[in-house]
């Protein structure tokens, strides 16, 4: 009883959207037709129809037309049952054992995401063709249990045995939000007025969303019940638990494997995109790392209207239910076994993912990649020192003359006008403890410059490394030990720039 | 008097590790001023009046920088002011003499030499083979070091405080070892050496072997165990039973007149006393600290006129005595140190002078009340 009133309210609050919208079109209508027949056109009039004009674009854009997500708006890659069977398979049963309908596309992406989706019509009061994405890096990541359990979770979205009604919430709340997200997204000009509306639109999303909330949050912990059914409950639990590792590592590949050779127009070889992050997260330094994550997660951010119960919570509702005897994975087979032919697949899915930042680089090996982002991060390090060389000398920056410099004994002007410590500008350091601080500034900079100048003359170079995030610097263990004690002893306490003095000209006898 | 005005400006004292007060205060014979002390307005001090009727100097002349008057100590000063090394040279205590004498007019060289370093830089290059530049080398590196990083918490610190501090600190054991080589019976290199580990996080055995080699020099010394005492602290790298063990030890094998007793007020200080509140005022007129006074007390009557930390002692007598309502011994200790607040508790202080002379009021306010004015 108590659910079927339940019912008719949430179907009472869309078809309620919809009559607002419709009788505050009629309303700017109607009054716009009447001043035009008053007053005639003038600006008041003109204004008045803009102010209508707005209404209807925005009212139209936010209910019709942006909430189909469009398959060109996904930055993956579709792949049908002829090409992946296994995957289509293994989809096609947890949706079965969910109770739900199978999804009729699926798509690869590149996001350590998992996700269902209805292209719904009238804002989710009629269902419309399901869609499901998987993340390549879930895939690379998690285990198949895993993979089923997050899958299952995504799937128990659209109505299981447990709650009915979670399939009509979700589909109102996800079109709600995506109706006020396609109103709101700012466009290049505005018409007056439709902030108003996006306003409109927000207070009364704020409604459904609030009202549903509950309701949702129930969805989410039976969701995971249905994924710890179907796939146990020791790997939804360590499903849950890796993910927000998982998230913070792939964005730490992103950002520093892959983003800094494509800034230089370089990227690896294209199955090596995905490939690289599973030999990353193999990586035992790595691993340490997210075990820390997984066991210390950082309090996640809370979004409005979010309606996920935090990761802690959801675990120990998982931990609650009776033991199913399930345990957890530990062969070391990951979910992108079920894929056919992977490298293809992961090769489509990064040139997809990547297509635009990588329009125009150059495939190259990793090797090659971390040469050039190694050299590339020890010129920028030498930047402030052979600016303050040049700026010293009036000389090209060179090395013999910041040895030169040295040896006039102008270290501490060429440490005076290196570029101050945020710690020296805050705690408005003088005398010695100024000198200290341009020391760190000096001691990268000096490094970065000299492995520069012996990598361009063929004796040093970066090895890749998934341990070392910016490659490893290598080049004649005793050329590195001068290298080094030639900068400690610049930057001692008491600098002493003979070491610094013979090493610079050995290089340039040598070279 | 408000309490709140007696507590630390910049919580120091209980704080946790990361926070803890630098080694070179911990030791030196002129404490650093405290690193973030923020400048603080004060109200026209009401009880001034009466402090000066009995003799006292004035707050706005309470000196910050010393612990006593010290007349060698200011030749030196002077001499570093004027870039004169030899004067310096020739007036430090010679290694050989009492190490804790030596230790103190060391640190409180190098707490010049940590701002301006240029007579000592001339020192080392005239005079290598001089184990006292050596020594005023590694400890100014010490309080240098610890400027660098500032007395921010851990989690506030940028990354370059860090890294310099580092570097800097790493840098210390070199000139130890060279002090060491020239004259092996030196006590002062191996008290620096404590700091060191106190900064770089040394091991438990790493560091007893220093202790070991520091005591084996200076069995009595106050500078030796004021450094263990912070590196043993749980805020540092030890706990609450290992510094209570240590002071226990400590306390047993204290020779009579050798002013150990002062290093356990501090270790009271920094431990034992609850913050604030009842259990505050129970245990500052409890057994525990009545005993530890006591003892102070006897062994400030035992020692010799002119062991160096004999002010040291009197300041925390000064203030523990009042702090514990025992107002007319308390003046007596006033009247010795008066004029100088550069010393712990003082200088834990955001306002060392103001916090020195509040409780000096407090103490003769006190003293009156009990109609025992001479």
């Amino acid at each position: 009883m108590r659910r079927s009133v339940f019912v008719v309210q949430v179907l009472g609050l869309l078809a309620g959207f919809y009559v607002l919208c419709a009788a505050l079109i009629a309303a700017l209508v109607t009054l716009t037709y009447w001043g035009f027949d008053l007053l005639g056109g003038n600006k008041l009039t003109v204004l008045l129809l803009l102010v209508t004009l707005a209404a209807i674009f925005v009212v139209l854009r936010g209910v019709f037309v942006s909430t189909h997500v469009k398959a060109h708006e996904i930055a993956g890659v579709l792949v049908t049952p002829a090409e992946q069977p296994m995957l289509w398979a293994r989809v096609r049963q947890l949706a079965a054992q969910v109770g739900t309908r199978a999804p009729r596309r699926i798509y690869l992406v590149s996001e350590v995401n998992a996700a269902v989706w209805e292209n719904t019509r009238l804002l989710g009061l009629l269902p419309g063709p399901r869609q499901m994405m998987i993340g390549v890096p879930l895939l690379v990541a998690l285990t198949p249990a895993q993979l089923d359990s997050v899958l299952c979770h995504e799937l128990g979205h659209y109505g299981n045995s447990d709650t009915r009604l979670g399939g009509l919430v979700g589909r109102a709340r996800a079109s709600v939000l995506a109706a006020l997200d396609a109103a709101a997204r700012p466009r290049r000009f505005e018409l007056p007025g439709s902030s108003l509306f996006v306003l409109l639109f927000r207070s009364y999303a704020g409604v459904v969303l609030r009202f549903t909330q509950p309701a949702s949050r129930a969805q989410e912990l039976a969701a995971d019940r249905v994924a710890a059914r179907v796939a146990g409950t020791a790997s939804t639990i360590a499903a849950l638990r890796e993910l927000p590792g998982l998230d913070t590592a792939f964005d730490f590949y992103l950002n520093r494997y892959i983003a800094p050779g494509l800034k230089l127009g370089l990227m690896p070889p294209p199955p090596e995109v995905f490939g690289g992050f599973a030999a990353l997260l193999a990586e035992p330094a790595r691993r340490a790392e997210l075990d820390k994550i997984r066991q210390h997660p950082r309090e996640e951010e809370a979004k409005p209207f979010d309606s996920h119960p935090p990761i802690a919570e959801r675990v120990a509702a998982l931990a609650a239910l009776p033991p199913d005897g399930s345990t957890l994975d530990t062969s070391g087979v990951r979910a992108i076994a079920i894929l056919a032919n992977p490298a293809h697949a992961l090769a489509s899915v990064a040139f997809r993912a990547l297509q635009k930042p990588a329009a125009g680089a150059q495939i190259v090996p990793w090797e090659a990649v971390a040469n050039a982002t190694g050299l590339h991060r020890a010129d920028e390090a030498a930047k402030p020192l052979r600016e303050a060389v040049t700026r010293l000398t009036g000389r090209p920056a060179e090395l013999p003359a910041f040895i030169d410099l040295i040896n006039a004994g102008r270290l501490g002007e060429v440490l005076a006008t290196l570029p101050r410590t945020e710690a020296a500008r805050r705690t408005n350091a003088t005398g010695r403890v100024a000198t200290e601080h341009a020391k760190t500034v000096l001691a990268p900079a000096l490094t970065g410059w000299l492995a520069g100048y012996l990598a361009r003359t063929r004796r040093a170079g970066w090895a890749h490394s998934w341990a070392n995030i910016g490659g490893e610097l290598r080049m004649a263990p005793e050329l590195r030990a001068a290298l080094d004690a030639a900068v400690d002893d610049l930057v001692a306490v008491r600098p002493d720039h003979a070491r610094l003095r013979a090493l610079v000209s050995n290089l340039a006898v040598a070279a | 008097m408000s309490r709140q005005s007696r507590r630390p400006g910049f919580g120091i004292v209980g704080a946790p590790a990361a926070q803890a007060p630098a080694p070179g205060a911990a030791a030196g014979a002129a404490p650093a001023p405290a690193p973030a002390a923020a400048p603080v307005t004060l109200p026209a001090p009401r009880q001034d009046g009466e402090a000066m009727a009995y003799g006292f100097v004035p707050r706005a002349q309470i000196q910050i920088d010393r612990s006593d008057h010290d007349p060698a100590f200011e030749v030196m000063t002077q001499a570093a002011q004027a870039g004169d090394w030899r004067t310096i040279a020739t007036t430090l205590p010679a290694p050989g003499s009492d190490p804790d004498r030596h230790y103190r007019t060391v640190s409180g060289m190098a707490e010049l030499a940590a701002q301006d370093d240029s007579w000592l830089n001339a020192w080392l290059d005239a005079a290598p083979a001089d184990p006292n530049a050596w020594c005023v080398h590694a400890d100014a590196m010490v309080l240098l070091a610890w400027k660098l990083r500032s007395s921010a918490l851990a989690k506030d610190l940028l990354p370059e405080q860090v890294t310099g501090f580092l570097r800097v600190l790493r840098q210390v054991p070199a000139a130890c070892d060279r002090a060491t080589s020239l004259v092996p019976g030196l006590a002062a290199p191996w008290i620096t050496l404590m700091a060191c580990a106190q900064g770089l996080g040394w091991e438990h055995d790493r560091f007893r072997e220093i202790w070991a080699e520091a005591v084996g020099r200076a069995p009595q010394s106050v500078a030796a165990h004021r450094r263990a005492l912070q590196y043993w602290l749980p805020r540092w790298h030890g706990s609450k039973e290992l510094a209570a063990g240590f002071v226990a030890e400590m306390t047993q094998h204290a020779a009579p007149g050798s002013l150990l007793s002062g290093v356990r007020l501090e270790y009271l200080f920094l431990e034992r006393v609850p913050g604030k509140g009842e259990q505050r005022d129970a245990y500052l007129h409890g057994a525990e600290l009545a005993g530890a006074l006591d003892a102070a007390l006897a062994d400030l009557r035992d020692a010799p006129p002119d062991h160096p930390y004999r002010a040291h002692h009197r300041h925390w007598l000064a203030y523990f005595l009042g702090k514990a309502g025992r107002y007319a011994e308390a003046v007596e200790e006033f009247r010795a140190v008066d004029g100088y607040a550069g010393a712990w508790p003082w200088s834990l202080f955001g306002d060392p002078a103001g916090t020195f002379a509040d409780a000096r009021a407090e103490v003769i306010r006190g003293w009156q009340a009990r109609a025992q004015v001479p």
